[in-house]
């Protein structure tokens, strides 16, 4: 009661000179106060620095080439070397994971072997989705340390109880960990899907223009009459 | 019979005989070497020997317009009807008439084909050169046929 009136006065008003004790409250409270300028200073050093995104890249890009099978190879060479690796190879497309920093390298390399036909890029902010995941990670593992914590001081009827609660526990921590691992091997790794193919919807035939003779205009109607 | 009557007869005579051997517009291009031309055929066309097609022909420049407004009307279109634009190249032929090549893919069938359409705006008529093939077979020769087209004469 005395200490805690003595610290309400410190801080109230200034010690008289001489007073030893209330001098070491002082520089306490100064200390306290420095301490916690020097954290808002941090925080807000913090708040300045934009922390980097987790970001998840997919480039699409339709590439006519005369001879597939090579420009292939030396795309799948290329994105080797930048310490990427294929996840699908087929005579019509071929799927690439590559670090996102190396992304507008490769598509300009592929797209000067050939005729670039479409192409197309999105990103996907996955930091939200990291740090909620991260976040239940640490949650269910705090909750699994003390459901240890109990084991020792529980009978056979609540260790039992409390035994099935941590196998069911580590199976959701073992599903939250599988899906953040996913999360984070999405923005470490963008995604380079090429197809050798056009596929885009058919042809629409229904469309008619003003100008009558662009009506005749039409691969199927030049190959018929040829 | 006058003067008169026997010059119409002649001239219906030889309207006639221009109508039955159907001849067209004497079209002539110096064809690269892997193309071979219909010689019997009234049409200017021209195959490769693995199918690639090139055949010209015209049509009525109405409503008149210029060869920008053409090149662009046509490239709309085609979109629109699904084709992917692949590329245009405007150039001059030989005689100094300004044309342009448009070239768009298709799929057909399993293959992606080259549909391409080189435009000459001859004043009342439009020429067009229509070529197309499989993309693998008209790529390589898409250099040559580009020299070809400016040794292209629009006849009459």
């Amino acid at each position: 009661m005395l200490v805690s009136s003595g610290l309400a006065w410190a801080q109230a008003a200034p010690p008289p000179p001489g007073d030893k004790a209330a001098k070491v409250a002082v520089d306490a409270d100064k200390s306290a106060a420095d301490k916690s300028a020097a954290d808002k200073d941090a925080a807000d050093k913090d708040a300045r620095t934009v922390a980097p995104r987790a970001t998840a890249i997919t480039a699409r890009m339709t590439l006519k080439v005369v001879h597939p099978d090579q420009v292939r190879a030396e795309l799948i060479a290329r994105v080797k070397d930048k310490k990427g690796f294929p996840i699908l190879i087929t005579d019509r497309a071929l799927h690439l994971k590559v670090p996102p920093q190396h992304v507008p390298d490769l598509l300009r390399f592929a797209s000067k072997k050939g005729t670039v036909l479409a192409k197309s890029m999105t990103r996907k902010d996955r930091t939200q989705i990291i740090a909620q995941l991260e976040g239940r990670v640490r949650s269910k593992t705090g909750i699994l340390r003390r459901l240890r914590g109990f084991i020792d001081d529980s009978n056979v009827s609540a260790t039992l109880q409390i035994e099935r609660s941590m196998t069911r526990l580590v199976n959701e921590l073992e599903k939250v960990r599988g899906q953040l691992r996913v999360e984070r091997e999405r923005a470490r790794f963008a995604t380079l899907a090429i197809s050798f193919n056009y596929q885009r919807r058919g042809r629409i035939s229904y469309v008619h223009s003003p100008f009558s003779w662009l009506n005749t205009v039409d691969i199927n109607r030049f190959l018929r009459e040829f | 019979m006058s003067a008169l009557s026997r010059t119409l007869l002649l001239l219906a005579g030889l309207g006639l005989v221009a109508a039955l051997c159907g001849c067209g517009p004497s079209y002539t291009m110096t064809e690269p070497d892997t193309f071979k031309r219909f010689d019997k055929s009234s049409d200017f066309k021209l195959i490769t020997a693995d199918g690639v097609r090139l055949k010209a022909r015209e049509v009525d420049n109405y409503p008149k317009a210029s060869l920008s407004f053409w090149s662009d009307a046509m490239t709309r279109h085609l979109k629109k009807r699904g084709y992917a634009f692949k590329s245009k190249t405007c150039f001059k032929n030989n005689a100094g008439v300004p044309g342009c090549t448009l070239d768009f893919v298709i799929p057909r069938g399993a293959e992606d084909w080259v549909f391409s359409e080189t435009i000459f705006v001859d004043d009342e008529r439009i020429v067009l050169i229509e070529a197309a093939g499989p993309y693998a077979r008209f790529a390589p020769l898409e250099k040559r046929l580009r020299e070809s087209f400016k040794t292209f004469s629009l006849g009459d």
